[in-house]
């Protein structure tokens, strides 16, 4: 379920962000439990408070005392303006890298877009 | 924990009652049925005649009980000491525990083995045969614990020697292990050894007060050995190295 | 229900052989420990020494401030399951559980049942004429059901086959959230269980080489591929724990704090970066110095 590329925790926190990206985990919508977790993944329970932890602080969720874990109002939103930064970064900026060490110039790149986006529409 | 028999050195009395009470019932049995057979067998014709007095076999009956309690005391340590101190028992529970279980044992079969004369002098009597000697065991019951409990003793300290020494220097101390046996058998001049070592020594057989103080203070010190040589001793997974 | 156990200057010796040497650490309790270490590295007897089984030869263990040793306050609080376990082998299954109820002040009678029918534990049985796998099973189901607020596992599901192995690791995931208390697990089976470790403890020949939380042990482990002059490179200064060469391409395990800056150069160089795994680093972090390649 988890590999070495980076800390458990890490990878929880990962998770729990790309299902609110995706729509599976809505906002305002309750998150398992750091032991269902636990247990689910058959990780420490510590691992999985860290991963916890770590969204609460970026304020992807809150605690509900006595209920449980939900995920913030605005969660989605915040998620996606934090992607939107990465992908530009590692994506963009990394594809743009790639061309020049192959030898693309941006311009055809530029006409590859434009073809996909009047081609095919999601 | 509340309740006598939750205390630890109770749990081992419990625990090692439970583990020998079978073998117990089934040697008792087998005894009674060998002693009852060894007479029938020497006095068939009496009986066949339809009656009249004989001599019972019963010396160095007390043999087999002693042998017997011999073997269970050497496997005492081995067999059970591991497995008291891996729930979480203490060497010393088990120490108090075994004393106290080799105690009642002794205690036990001091009266079974009477008991066992009594029960086969009923059965003889009513095929008509009365035997000879005739007075009840009960009153050397005593001696007998004594005896049980020195054989008892001695081959628990053999177990011990055994687990927490070498197999060589086992075998050598263990002879000294019979030393509290044959001082038991040599004070109480009981029917065989006993006899045959006061003879042999040409001492004469002590005060019945002398004795019984020294055959406690021998049990005390087989006691007091076991604990020394026990309370740290290394928890090992071999009976024997 | 946490006891911390703190060991100082820890010495174990059989005759002249130096099983435990200077062993220092502390733990602070309540958590799940790992104990790693080669066969004949001392883990079992450092495990040993904790459990009472064996006096130590010099230093000091404190279980909550107290020596273990003969010390019954203390015993009944540490639950050791070996492998093949110390008990009577002459006792049925039924036999041994119910001593071990005795036993165990926390002992939770219900839990033992359940894992005893789960494992088909043969009640009347002796011990002697079960399967390794059946006394695994047992083992476990003692150590599980004693709920004592320390227990230490030695290997003791090797003998058990890979659906009962992960029936107890949830089985005892389950026990540790319901109760929290020090789980110390001795194993081999590093892959299988390093997730369920809070930290980590690794024994190699009788010496402590690490105690380290298990996130950042994992960590400082890194593999670094390329070409292999720019690998030696960028690898100078680093613990080199283990290389690999193919041909002109070269691959090393590298071991120690890599900060981003260093990290994002790798990547500028061409460099590609792995994770290494617990087992892995283990594995290198153990092998002595003949072994290298």
């Amino acid at each position: 379920m988890f590999d070495d590329r980076s800390p458990i925790y890490l990878q929880i926190a990962e998770g729990i962000k790309n299902d609110i990206v995706s729509g599976a985990l809505k906002e305002e919508e309750q998150v398992m439990s750091t032991n269902q977790y636990a247990a689910f993944y058959r990780i420490n329970p510590a691992t999985a408070a860290k991963g916890f932890q770590l969204l609460t602080d970026e304020g992807i969720l809150y605690k509900k005392r006595g209920i449980g874990m939900f995920v913030s109002a605005n969660a989605r939103t915040k998620l996606l303006e934090q992607r939107r930064e990465r992908f530009f970064e590692e994506v963009v900026d990394r594809m743009l890298a790639e061309a020049r060490q192959i030898g693309i110039p941006s311009a055809e790149i530029i006409k590859r877009i434009e073809k996909q986006e009047g081609g095919g529409e999601a | 924990m509340n309740g006598l028999w939750s205390q630890p050195v109770m749990i081992v009395l419990k625990h090692l009652w439970r583990s020998y009470r079978m073998s117990l019932l089934i040697y008792t049995l087998i005894f009674f049925v060998v002693f009852m057979g060894i007479n029938v067998m020497t006095n068939s014709n009496i009986i066949a005649s339809g009656g009249g007095s004989a001599e019972e076999i019963w010396k160095g009956a007390s043999m087999s009980p002693k042998i017997y309690l011999l073997v269970i005391g050497i496997l005492l340590t081995p067999v059970s000491l591991a497995g008291f101190v891996s729930n979480g028992l203490t060497r010393r529970h088990f120490i108090a525990g075994a004393g106290l279980f080799i105690a009642a044992m002794s205690l036990i079969f001091a009266i079974i083995i009477p008991a066992c004369y009594e029960l086969g002098k009923i059965v003889f009597g009513a095929l008509g045969v009365a035997w000879e000697q005739g007075q009840s065991l009960f009153g050397n019951s005593a001696e007998y614990f004594f005896l049980f409990l020195s054989y008892f003793g001695s081959g628990w300290l053999i177990g011990t020697l055994f687990y927490k020494f070498n197999w060589k220097a086992a075998i050598v101390l263990a002879a000294l292990a019979y030393t509290p046996t044959v001082l038991a058998e040599m004070l109480l001049g009981s029917e065989g050894l006993g006899e045959w070592l006061l003879d042999w020594t040409g001492i004469g057989a002590p005060a019945a007060a002398i004795r019984y103080v020294t055959l406690l203070l021998a049990a005390a010190a087989v006691f007091l050995l076991n604990k020394a040589l026990l309370s740290r001793v290394a928890i090992r997974r071999k009976m024997i190295m | 229900m946490t006891l911390s156990i703190e060991v100082n200057g820890l010495r174990l010796n059989y005759g002249p052989f130096r099983a435990l040497d200077e062993v220092s650490f502390k733990l602070e309790g309540g958590k799940i420990y790992g104990l790693l270490g080669k066969n004949g590295s001392g883990k079992t007897s450092l495990l040993s020494v904790l459990a009472s089984y064996r006096r130590q030869s010099g230093g000091e263990v404190r279980f909550g401030g107290e020596a273990p040793f003969e010390n019954a306050a203390v015993m009944r609080q540490v639950c050791f399951i070996q492998e093949n376990g110390h008990m009577s082998e002459g006792l049925s299954v039924r036999d041994a559980l119910r001593l071990a109820s005795d036993c165990w002040p926390n002992w939770d009678e219900a839990l033992a049942e359940r894992l005893t029918r789960h494992f088909e534990l043969p009640a009347r049985k002796r011990i002697q004429t079960l399967s390794r796998g059946m006394k695994s099973a047992l083992g476990v189901t003692v150590g599980l059901a004693s709920r004592a607020p320390v227990t230490i596992f030695d290997e003791a599901y090797l003998g058990m086959d890979a659906p009962s192995r992960y029936f107890f690791y949830d089985e005892l995931l389950k026990g540790y959230m319901e109760h929290p208390r020090t789980l110390i697990l001795s194993t081999h089976l590093i892959e299988e269980v390093e997730s369920l470790f809070e930290e980590v403890l690794i024994l190699d020949k009788g010496k402590l080489m690490l105690h380290e939380e298990t996130d950042s042990l994992r960590q400082r482990g890194l593999t670094i591929t390329g070409t292999a002059d720019k690998v030696d490179a960028f690898a100078e200064g680093l613990t080199v724990l283990g290389s690999q060469r193919l041909g002109g391409m070269k691959s090393v395990t590298v071991f120690g704090e890599l900060n981003e800056e260093r990290l994002g150069r790798a990547r500028a160089e061409q460099l590609e970066l792995g994770p290494v795994s617990l087992q892995d680093l283990f594995v290198h972090l153990t092998t002595s110095k003949g072994d290298v390649r």
